[in-house]
C-alpha cells in the first residue's frame, strides 16, 4: 500500500471514529476522542508535508494528485473535529442550562427536601423524636415512680408552592400520656407571603402569646417548659396575620382564634363558638448595631382576650390542672362542690399578658418571661342552697432561665449548633450547655374554698431546674435535667404538699 | 411695567418650573424581553428613546435587556419574567404569552400598525470568502458534500423562519408538491452538523469555530458577521427567493399595570415606528417599515422575491401545530 492510501485509509478510519454516537459518550470520553482526533490530525499533516517535499525521485504529477487528496482528507478531519468540539461544547451549554431548571433534591440535617430551581415550588419532609425518661425521687409512693415515654414523634411536613404561598402539616405520633397515644394533627396551616410586612396564615398552629411556648419544641434548652407556659395557650385553630418592620427589628402578629385555655391546645373544631384575640409584639431593637454586646436582645409582649363559658375551657384541656414539669397535676379546680355535682366552670372574659425577653450574647444566654391569666370562673349550680359562685382569677406567673454554652458555640433562641461533629478520633465530641432555670406559678387567693380545695391545691410551686444538654452533631441530643419543684400548703390545713425531685432525661432526633 | 422688576419675576417663576418639574421628574424602569439577535439594535435603541423620553417628560428611563431563544424568552415572561415589553422573533411566541400566560390581550397585534411589526428581515446566506462551494441558491444547500449552519427550530424564533423559507421555496419550485418540499427540507438539515439554540450560536459556530461552508439565518445577522468579522471573510449570498420575517412588538399589559409603566412602555414600541427610531432600525441591518428611513441611513437592502407565512402556511398558529409541534414535519424528517 503506497502512502496516500495509508493516509486515506487512516482519514476514513478517523472518520469512522469520529462518526460514532458521539451523544452516548461522558464529556471526558469525548475530550479524550477529540484529543486522539487532533493528535492523528498532526501526524497527518506531518506526513502530508513529508509528501509536499519528497526525498525520492516519484513523478511529479503523482505526488500532485496524492498531495491534494490528503489535503482533502485533513480538511475533512478537522471539520469534523470542529463539529464534534461543537457539539461538545452545546451539550456542555445544554446540560448547564437544564441544571438551571432541573430540582433539586437535597437530604442532611435539615431533612429530606425536594425544590424546583428558581425555588419557587419546595417541598420538606422533617421529623421529631424525644425519647424520655423520668425519675421521681421519694416521691412518696405517688405514680409514676419512673416511666420511659415517647414525649414527641412528629412527622413535619411543609413546602412552597408559587413561591409566596406556604403550608405547613405537622403529625403527632406520641404524646407522653394516656390520652394522647394515637396521631393527632398539629399543626395543620397555610399561609401567603403578601410582603416582609405581611404574611397571612390560616389553620392550626400555635397562638401568638408565649415567648417560650412559640420557641421550637426541639430548640428549648429544658426538657420540659416552665411554669409560665401553663397559663399560655397552645395551639389554636384561626387566622393570623404577621410581618415584619425595620429589617426585622420589629416584629408582630395578630389573630383570631376559636380560643383555647391555658396549656392546651386546641381541637380541630371551637368548642362553643366564642373567639379569642390573641397577639404579640417583639422587637429587637439593636439587631442591626455593630455593637456585639447588645445586638442579642429581645424583648416584647404577648396577650390575649377572649370568653370561654363551658368546663372544657377549664385550664390543661379541660382538666381544670396544672402539672409539673412531671407532668403530674399539683393544682385541680374543684370538679364538685359538697352536695352539688356541678363543678367549677370557665364563664365569661378571659385574658392574658405577657411581658417577655431575652438576651443572648456569645455563649451566654438568658430568657425571661411574666404572664398572667385572668378568666372568670363559676361554681354552684344556681339554686337557693347552692347560688352561682363567680370569681376574676388572676393567676400568675415568671420565669428567669439562663444557659451558657461551654463549648464556645453561640447561644440562641435556636437550638446549638456544633462546632465540631462528635469524632473522637479527631477529639471532637460536639457543643456541651448547661443550663438553669427558676419558675414560679401562683394561684389567686380567692380560688381557695369556692374554686379550688386549699387542703389538697397548693396555692404556689416554685421550681428550680439544672441541667445539661449534649449536641453531638446539629440531628442529635442528649439532656439530663434535675428539677426541685417546692409547692406552699395543699397538705391538709397548714401543711406544704411533698415537694417533687425529678431527673429527666431525653435523647432526641430532630432533621 | 418695570423691566427689571419683570425679569426678575420670570426668572423666580423659570426657577419655580424647573423645580416643580424636578421634584415631579421620575426614574423608571423598563424590561425589553427580546430575541437573540436584538442586543445591538436595542442597546443603540434604548439610548434614543431615554433623550427622547427625557426631553419630552422630564422623566429618566432605564431600559434593561434580556435576549435568548424566543421561545425560550416567550415561557420566562410565561413564568413570571417581569418584561414590561417584549420584542421576539415571531407572532407565536407572543400569542402564547396571551393565550398561556394572561398576560395580555388577544388582539395585541392590532394595536400597533403592521400587525405590531416595526420593521421586517428575511432569511439569507453567509458563505467563507470567495464562495468556494458556489452556493448561490436554495438548490445548493442541499448537495452532497455542502455543510449548513442553521439554528434549531425547536428553540429559535430565527430558525423557525429559516425552516418556513427552505419549506416554502421548495414548495414553490416544487409546483406546491409536499412530498418533495419535505423530501428537500430533509436533506436540507441532513446537511447540517450542528444545530445552535440560538441565531447568535450559530453564527459563532459558522463565523469562529468554522464550521461549515455556510450559515442560513437572519439578513441583520450576516451583515453584522460581516461587519464584525471583515468582508475580506465572508460574503452574503441572497438566495432568488426567502420568507418575509416579521418580528413583532408588544407591551406586557398586566406587568406594565402592575409596575406603573404602561405610558411608558406603550411609548416605548411606539417610538420604533418614528423617523428616528426607523432609522436606527435601518442602521442595525433590518429592513424598516418606513423605506425612506433605509435611505436616510445610507443602507441598501438586496431586493428578492419574499412570500409571508400567511400566503404559504396559513399563519403561525397553523404553522405550528404542522411543523414545530412534537411530531410535527420537522420532527419526523429530522429524525436522528
Amino acid at each position: 500500500m503506497n502512502p496516500s492510501s495509508r493516509l486515506l485509509s487512516s482519514a476514513v478510519l478517523a472518520s469512522l471514529v469520529a462518526s460514532a454516537p458521539f451523544a452516548a459518550l461522558g464529556a471526558d470520553d469525548q475530550a479524550a476522542t477529540i484529543a486522539a482526533l487532533l493528535k492523528r490530525i498532526e501526524e497527518l499533516e506531518h506526513k502530508v508535508a513529508n509528501l509536499e517535499h519528497p526525498s525520492s525521485t516519484a513523478s511529479a504529477s503523482t505526488s500532485s494528485t496524492s498531495s491534494s487528496k490528503t489535503d482533502a482528507a485533513v480538511q475533512d478531519l478537522q471539520q469534523q473535529v470542529k463539529v464534534l468540539k461543537r457539539q461538545n461544547e452545546l451539550s456542555t451549554e445544554a446540560a448547564a442550562e437544564k441544571a438551571q431548571t432541573a430540582p433539586v433534591v437535597s437530604i442532611g440535617a435539615q431533612g429530606f427536601q425536594v425544590r424546583s430551581a428558581d425555588t419557587n415550588f419546595v417541598f420538606k419532609l422533617r421529623g421529631l423524636v424525644q425519647a424520655d425518661t423520668r425519675w421521681l425521687i421519694n416521691n412518696g409512693g405517688g405514680t409514676p415512680a419512673e416511666t420511659f415515654l415517647l414525649r414527641r414523634a412528629r412527622l413535619i411536613s411543609e413546602g412552597t408552592f408559587f413561591r409566596d404561598f406556604d403550608y405547613q402539616l405537622v403529625t403527632e405520633f406520641g404524646g407522653g400520656s394516656a390520652t394522647a397515644q394515637s396521631p393527632t394533627i398539629l399543626d395543620a396551616n397555610v399561609s401567603y407571603r403578601v410582603s416582609p410586612a405581611l404574611s397571612l396564615k390560616a389553620g392550626k398552629f400555635k397562638s401568638p402569646v408565649g415567648l417560650e411556648v412559640l420557641q421550637s419544641d426541639r430548640d428549648r434548652s429544658f426538657i420540659e417548659s416552665a411554669l409560665p407556659s401553663q397559663l399560655i395557650p397552645n395551639r389554636d385553630i384561626g387566622f393570623q396575620a404577621s410581618g415584619d418592620f425595620f429589617d426585622g427589628r420589629l416584629s408582630y402578629a395578630a389573630g383570631v382564634f376559636n380560643g383555647s385555655s391555658d396549656a392546651t391546645s386546641a381541637n380541630n373544631t371551637d368548642i362553643e363558638g366564642k373567639k379569642e384575640f390573641a397577639g404579640r409584639v417583639f422587637s429587637h431593637p439593636f439587631a442591626t448595631s455593630s455593637n456585639e454586646w447588645i445586638q442579642g436582645l429581645g424583648v416584647g409582649l404577648g396577650g390575649s382576650y377572649g370568653n370561654a363559658e363551658t368546663a372544657s375551657n377549664l385550664p390543661n384541656g379541660g382538666r381544670g390542672t396544672y402539672v409539673s414539669d412531671s407532668q403530674q397535676a399539683w393544682f385541680t379546680y374543684k370538679s364538685g362542690i359538697a352536695g352539688d355535682t356541678t363543678g367549677v366552670v370557665t364563664d365569661g372574659p378571659h385574658w392574658r399578658l405577657s411581658p417577655q425577653g431575652y438576651y443572648y450574647f456569645r455563649s451566654f444566654g438568658v430568657l425571661g418571661e411574666y404572664a398572667v391569666s385572668d378568666q372568670r370562673y363559676r361554681a354552684g349550680n344556681g339554686t337557693a342552697a347552692n347560688p352561682f359562685k363567680f370569681a376574676y382569677l388572676d393567676n400568675t406567673a415568671w420565669q428567669v432561665a439562663v444557659s451558657y454554652v461551654l463549648t464556645g458555640e453561640a447561644s440562641s433562641y435556636k437550638s446549638v449548633t456544633p462546632r465540631h461533629n462528635l469524632n473522637p478520633a479527631e477529639g471532637n465530641w460536639g457543643a456541651f450547655e448547661v443550663v438553669a432555670r427558676y419558675s414560679e406559678l401562683d394561684i389567686d387567693s380567692a380560688a381557695f374554698g369556692t374554686f379550688a380545695d386549699p387542703t389538697k391545691s397548693p396555692h404556689a410551686a416554685h421550681a428550680v431546674t439544672v441541667g445539661l444538654n449534649w449536641y453531638p452533631n446539629r440531628i442529635f441530643r442528649a439532656s439530663v435535667n434535675y428539677t426541685l419543684t417546692d409547692y406552699d400548703g395543699g397538705n391538709g390545713a397548714t401543711g406544704d404538699k411533698r415537694s417533687e425531685n425529678l431527673i429527666l432525661t431525653r435523647f432526641q432526633v430532630a432533621f | 411695567m418695570n423691566p427689571t422688576r419683570f425679569l426678575r419675576q420670570l426668572t423666580l417663576a423659570a426657577l419655580v418650573s424647573v423645580s416643580i418639574a424636578g421634584a415631579f421628574a421620575k426614574d423608571i424602569t423598563l424590561l425589553n424581553v427580546s430575541y437573540d439577535p436584538t442586543r445591538e439594535l436595542y442597546t443603540d435603541y434604548n439610548k434614543a428613546f431615554q433623550a427622547y423620553w427625557k426631553a419630552k417628560t422630564g422623566d429618566t428611563v432605564t431600559v434593561r435587556q434580556s435576549h435568548g431563544g424566543s421561545g425560550k424568552q416567550a415561557r420566562s415572561v410565561i413564568d413570571g419574567l417581569d418584561a414590561d415589553v417584549v420584542t421576539l422573533a415571531l407572532a407565536y411566541d407572543i400569542d402564547a404569552i396571551s393565550e398561556r400566560g394572561r398576560l395580555l390581550p388577544a388582539d395585541w397585534q392590532t394595536r400597533l400598525p403592521n400587525n405590531s411589526s416595526p420593521y421586517t428581515s428575511t432569511i439569507v446566506f453567509l458563505v467563507r470568502k470567495g464562495n468556494p462551494k458556489g452556493i448561490r441558491d436554495w438548490e445548493d444547500l442541499v448537495k452532497p458534500g455542502i455543510g449548513i449552519i442553521p439554528a434549531n427550530p425547536k428553540t429559535s424564533g430565527g430558525a423557525r423562519w429559516t425552516y418556513l423559507a427552505a419549506y416554502g421555496t421548495a414548495l414553490h419550485r416544487n409546483g406546491g408538491d409536499e412530498a418533495k418540499a419535505r423530501e428537500y427540507v430533509a436533506k436540507f438539515y441532513k446537511n447540517a452538523p450542528v444545530l445552535d439554540t440560538g441565531a447568535r450560536g450559530a453564527t459563532t459556530t459558522f463565523a469562529q469555530r468554522e464550521i461549515g461552508d455556510v450559515l442560513v439565518g437572519w439578513e441583520n445577522e450576516a451583515i453584522l458577521a460581516l461587519a464584525e468579522f471583515g468582508k475580506d471573510k465572508f460574503e452574503i449570498i441572497v438566495p432568488s427567493e426567502s420568507i418575509l420575517a416579521e418580528p413583532p412588538v408588544s407591551v406586557v399589559d398586566r406587568v406594565a399595570k402592575r409596575h406603573g409603566t404602561e405610558a411608558v412602555a406603550k411609548a416605548y414600541l411606539e417610538y420604533l415606528y418614528s423617523d428616528a427610531g426607523q432609522e436606527l432600525i435601518a442602521r442595525n441591518h433590518y429592513r424598516p417599515r418606513n423605506a425612506a428611513a433605509a435611505t436616510k441611513a445610507g443602507v441598501t437592502f438586496t431586493s428578492l422575491k419574499l412570500f409571508t407565512i400567511a400566503e404559504v402556511f396559513g399563519g403561525w398558529k397553523q404553522a405550528q401545530k404542522t411543523h414545530f409541534a412534537d411530531g410535527g414535519v420537522f420532527d419526523q424528517l429530522n429524525k436522528p
